[in-house]
């Protein structure tokens, strides 16, 4: 389908002026990244602003800086480029297999990290609008997933008003790792964690994430940690490639001798939005990574699951995941 | 002629050169775009169409308003042309999720898209019924509702009682989901009125349905209507005939003085064409206890449309498949409320095997024995509901061979019993299928002219088969001719009438009509009824390209050279740039007779 | 429903922002200028208002990838690409892979002696995709291959073929061929 409604362009060169745009476009201006997700929304009819920002011509947006203590990644560097960055690749295979696995290769190169964390669900009925009831699209209106089809739906974080899954991987790697976000605004800068970033439905499942519409996000910080390097991204989807998770996990390891000091798992295809596994990182402490204690943590991960009507099979398999995402984590603390 | 050639339109589609249906932008084209229905059954009660033509470069919104202008093609498989019986935009009714109920057509594919999002329509919503197990169906019996001998029930002996008697028992249901074969081509018309003719590029299996209906929903001559499908973008079945979206472009066309295209996009393919219906088989099957079949009982309910009865066609396979001596098949229609359900991919023989086939393999672990075993101790010389000797029959031979080329010796039979060297489970299994072998009516014409050039004009058309080249090597082998020299017409009612391209029977039904044609060129220039033809000259026209080629000779259609006008040029293939002559009288039932023209070859030198 | 509010105000206004677009870029070598509704798909632009048809639709929402198309000598999906992105850029379609006297590119040649292809459709955007996938390194095995190129659907499975032409050509790449 095209776009269908009309709106108006405007492409800044620094990062001041597309700020300072966003707000002299009013409201219903959008920014623009890549387009993969905005564009497609606005094909679809979800999205309709009044006017873009297009991002794409900012140098300034896209600055990768691996070499100090923490990663910094410019929101505008693109997937495909930070995929590849050696660091990462070496340092923290997570966010590298994290990438990778998210997408094609043509749409990693259009996309860029930043756009990538602000995906919205993939959830059918709220792609199709009308006459599918969807609380995202018209607050209020009801949920047709959840009497509906919901095999590819969450089972963590969901709601009365809402169950529809946060399709992403970068933002679950990023969330395993305690990465923060910068964020630019009319008043100023100010950095979050990518845990706050993201919310449940609750009872307003329109409003998915914590940012005002005239906040842009800059950069991506990862914190130094000592579990990057034994980690890794599992995704798990009905075909080999080139599909969503229907369960995923972000996996970060340190491993002392022979028992774990120190765990990340986050969760991703199952939840609502990215998913910390805390308890189950707790299971592992001071513990040998075996079958078992794999087994254990992907189970205690889903403990609180809450399965609908089709999706029920995301609890056995998320937890399978997570113990197979840990023990090739732990295959590689031994490199 | 030693080595197979590689596709004669290979080259132009990897150059991008090859136009599909929408690949067209005539001088003055418009753009079309359809609103569709936001419920799934009703009726439209209002449509308000005054947002939507104020947008700007809009240019006419047809609504069932409109619909006088359109009759019914009528549903193929009820002597029609269309995919199905009803036709958008001629009533207020709504019948399904994602019928169209007005058609924008604008200066630009925006200002149409833009335009569409904004016709309104208020509704009045009825239940609805979409899969096999909804309140609200109705069941048919397929005996009762489709002419006698027409995919009749199969009954051979007392299969109820042979299967209570039977000591090994299996009884099983399979589910088989509704399926879109979704090709990679988009459904998409380009209309064009020339005076009172019209002309349609658009990719389909079946021209002649395509020009037929056409005639029929405008009511005009078919004289007056030309469909152009030289390549097809994948059809699957999904193109078998006239689909609902093309006489919307034409009428669109007609009443603007201006071509139309109309690209549907792939969210509604799923609506507005046929597809693989939701069928569910209950398979009982009845054996001695060494695996011997006495009874099998294969019922079926099959989805089908409120409007158009799709037949069932599942249990002429499965009652041929093993010497099975009591048979009763029995077939019901689903009337849901969906567009009308078509052929997607042998929608009856796939999922019929399907579940049949799980069933044998049910009842080979019931016995305990060898799933492959159990079916070439099942097989048959003689077809079991006629009684006739099978005139070729190869299951067995497949089996065995397939068993050993696998290794089957080794797999073991226990489930879960097989590993590999990681841990790794194994499962393996065998199952089998039958598709019946036919072939349709075909005109073939065949020319060669003094300058080298033979072209065949014949119906079928190329969907990625190869139908184009399996002619030009018909053509090569016979006369010795050169692959470049020989030009294809399909696709084209202008040329030939166009069979319908389907259930793998096009090119086997093509190439015996080209081979009769060749015959009859041969007797009028004298040539033997084999060998190279001497008076027809090597071309003199290829212009043998750089060949980088490895495997394969690099057979290519003489080199194409790209436009290098203006970047707003339509790029244009030379096959088409010069229409064919318009058709003979003959008669397009004379089932692979050639053209009753002389050809146009000079007397040969020597002769 | 109320009708959205239309600019069409040729220049920026002193917002900032247009409701009409003039680009200007060059496809397949040759400059092209063209004022644009934002609207515009790259994919659009191409096909309907420079006929250039090669590059194909089979979904307009990223899915397929048969609208693949090489920005500044990378791959995107011109469907989702506003033409407005592609200003001031090198755009190179299908029209523009064979060489100036028309001969194929060898991974044109490849696609055809590996049979990678049946109806075609797809083919363009496989090539497009494939060319990429060498030059960006990612054709050095099968399983690599098939990964890189997974954003490329065929309907009519010639996926084999695919790849045995993009192996084939890298490899020739690599052999200093």
């Amino acid at each position: 389908m095209l776009t269908t409604r009309p709106f108006t362009y405007a492409a800044p060169t620094t990062i001041a002026d597309a700020v300072a745009l966003i707000d002299t476009g009013g409201p219903g201006t959008k920014f623009l990244a890549g387009g993969t997700t905005l564009y497609d929304l606005m094909k679809l009819g979800v999205e309709t602003p009044a006017a873009v920002v297009d991002l794409g011509r900012i140098p300034e947006l896209a600055i990768v800086d691996t070499t100090g203590d923490q990663l910094v990644i410019g929101a505008g560097a693109r997937m495909c480029d930070v995929a590849e960055d050696p660091v990462l690749l070496h340092d923290y295979p997570a966010l590298a297999e994290s990438l990778s696995l998210a997408a094609s290769q043509q749409l990693r190169t259009m996309a860029t990290v930043g756009g990538n964390l602000l995906q919205r669900t993939r959830c059918a009925y709220f792609r199709a609008g009308a006459p599918f009831a969807c609380n995202k699209r018209d607050p209020g209106s009801g949920c047709a997933a959840r009497e509906g089809i919901d095999r590819v739906h969450a089972v963590l974080g969901v709601s009365d008003s809402c169950i529809a899954t946060y399709a992403g991987d970068w933002a679950v790697a990023l969330l395993a790792f305690d990465a923060l976000v910068d964020v630019v605004g009319p008043g100023g800068e100010r950095t979050l964690p990518v845990a706050d970033l993201h919310r449940e439905p609750g009872d307003t499942p329109q409003i998915e994430h914590t940012l005002a519409p005239n906040e842009l996000i800059v950069r991506i910080r990862v914190p130094p940690t000592d579990t990057g390097r034994a980690s890794t991204y599992l995704k798990i989807r009905d075909r080999e490639s080139y599909a969503f998770a229907l369960a995923s996990a972000a996996v970060g390891l340190a491993v002392d001798g022979d028992v774990v000091r120190n765990a990340r798992i986050a969760l991703g295809g199952v939840a609502t939005r990215p998913w910390r596994a805390r308890a189950a990182e707790e299971s592992l402490i001071d513990a040998p990574v075996t079958a078992d204690t794999a087994r254990r943590a992907g189970r205690i991960a889903f403990a609180d699951a809450r399965p609908g009507r089709h999706n029920g099979y995301k609890i056995e398999l998320g937890a399978r995941t997570v113990a197979n995402a840990l023990l090739i984590a732990a295959q590689r603390s031994v490199r | 002629m030693s080595q197979p050639l590689a596709r004669v339109d290979a080259f132009d589609k990897v150059m991008g050169a090859v136009q599909f249906g929408a690949d067209r932008v005539p001088p003055g084209l418009a753009h079309g775009a359809l609103a569709v229905a936001t419920i799934g059954r009703g009726r439209v009660v209002r449509i308000d169409t005054s947002a939507a033509e104020a947008v700007p470069g809009v240019r006419l919104v047809l609504t069932p308003r409109d619909g006088g202008e359109l009759a019914s093609a009528g549903f193929v498989m009820a002597g029609g042309h269309g995919f199905q019986s009803l036709q958008p935009l001629t009533d207020d009714h709504v019948a399904y999720r994602g019928q169209p109920i007005a058609l924008v057509v604008a200066d630009t594919p925006h200002a149409a898209a833009e335009a569409a999002a904004l016709v309104q329509a208020e509704y009045e919503a009825e239940p609805l019924s979409v899969d096999l197990d909804a309140d609200g169906v109705e069941v048919l019996d397929q005996a009762a509702v489709i002419p006698a001998g027409f995919f009749p029930d199969v009954d051979v002996g007392d299969a109820d009682a042979a299967f209570a008697r039977s000591p090994v028992r299996v009884d099983s249901v399979f589910d088989c989901p509704p399926q879109h074969a979704c090709p990679m081509e988009l459904m998409a018309a380009v209309a064009e009125w020339n005076g009172d003719t019209l002309t349609v590029h658009e990719a389909t299996q079946n021209a002649n349905a395509v020009r037929f209906g056409l005639a029929t929903q405008l009511g005009i001559d078919v004289e007056r209507v030309r469909v152009l499908s030289p390549y097809a973008g994948g059809g699957f079945g999904n193109r078998n005939s006239l689909q609902a979206h093309t006489c919307l472009a034409a009428v669109a066309a007609r009443r603007l003085g201006r071509p139309v295209k109309l690209v549907v996009p792939r969210s509604q393919m799923f609506h507005d064409a046929s597809f693989r219906p939701a069928s569910r088989h209950r398979v009982r099957l009845g054996a001695t206890v060494d695996g011997r079949l006495q009874a099998a009982i294969h019922e079926v309910d099959q989805q089908t449309s409120r409007h158009d009865l799709f037949p069932a066609n599942y249990v002429e396979m499965t009652s041929r498949l093993y010497g099975i001596p009591n048979f009763r098949g029995h077939q019901r229609l689903v009337r849901t409320d969906v567009q009308t359900p078509g052929y997607m991919r042998a929608p009856h023989e796939h999922p019929a095997a399907f579940a049949f086939e799980c069933a044998i393999d049910e009842l080979a672990y019931a016995t305990g024995r060898d799933p492959v075993d159990l079916r070439l101790a099942n097989d048959t010389g003689t077809d079991p509901v006629s009684g006739r000797p099978f005139s070729s029959r190869h299951l067995a031979a497949c089996l065995r061979r397939g068993a050993e080329r696998f290794g089957w010796a080794n797999r073991t039979l226990e489930p879960g019993s097989m590993r590999l060297a990681d841990g790794t489970l194994v499962g393996w299994g065998v199952a089998a299928g039958a598709y019946p072998g036919s072939a349709v009516p075909t005109v073939a014409r065949l020319r060669a002219d003094d300058d080298g050039t033979v072209s065949v004009q014949v119906g079928g058309h190329e969907m990625g088969q190869g139908i184009r080249t399996a002619i030009v090597e018909t053509v090569v082998r016979d006369l010795g001719v050169a692959a470049d020299s020989v030009r294809v017409d399909v696709g084209d009612t202008a040329a030939v009438p166009q069979h319908l391209t389907a259930g793998s029977w096009g090119t086997a039904s093509a190439l015996p009509a080209v081979h009769d044609a060749l015959q009859e060129l041969r007797r009028s220039l004298d040539l033997p009824p084999t060998g190279p033809s001497t008076c027809v000259p090597p071309s003199p026209r290829s212009a043998a390209p750089t060949s980088r080629s490895r495997r394969k000779p690099a057979l290519q259609a003489s080199h194409r050279r790209q436009s290098t006008g203006s970047a707003a040029e339509p790029w244009r293939s030379p096959a088409l740039s010069s229409p064919p002559s318009p058709p003979s009288a003959s008669s397009p039932t004379s089932s692979r007779s050639a053209s009753n023209r002389p050809s146009t070859a000079s007397t040969c030198p020597g002769s | 429903m109320d009708r959205f509010p239309r600019d069409t105000t040729g220049s920026a206004s002193r917002s900032g922002f247009s409701g009409r677009l003039h680009v200007q870029m060059v496809v397949n070598g040759r400059d092209v200028e063209r004022d644009l509704d934002p609207r515009e798909s790259l994919l659009d632009l191409l096909r309907e208002r420079l006929a250039l048809t090669g590059t194909k639709k089979g979904c307009d929402h990223g899915q397929c990838g048969a609208c693949t198309v090489h920005i500044d000598g990378r791959r995107v999906l011109s469907c989702l690409t506003l033409a407005a992105k592609a200003n001031g850029a090198h755009v190179t379609t299908i029209e523009g892979v064979a060489a100036a006297d028309g001969s194929p590119h060898p991974l044109q040649q490849a696609f055809v002696d590996y049979d990678a292809l049946q109806c075609g459709y797809c083919t363009p955007g496989q090539i497009m995709a494939g060319l990429a996938c060498i030059a960006e390194g990612h054709a050095t095995d099968e399983a690599q291959i098939r990964e890189y190129l997974s954003g490329n659907l065929c309907r009519c499975g010639a996926y084999a073929g695919i790849v045995a032409a993009v192996r084939a050509t890298a490899a020739a790449q690599e052999g200093g061929c």
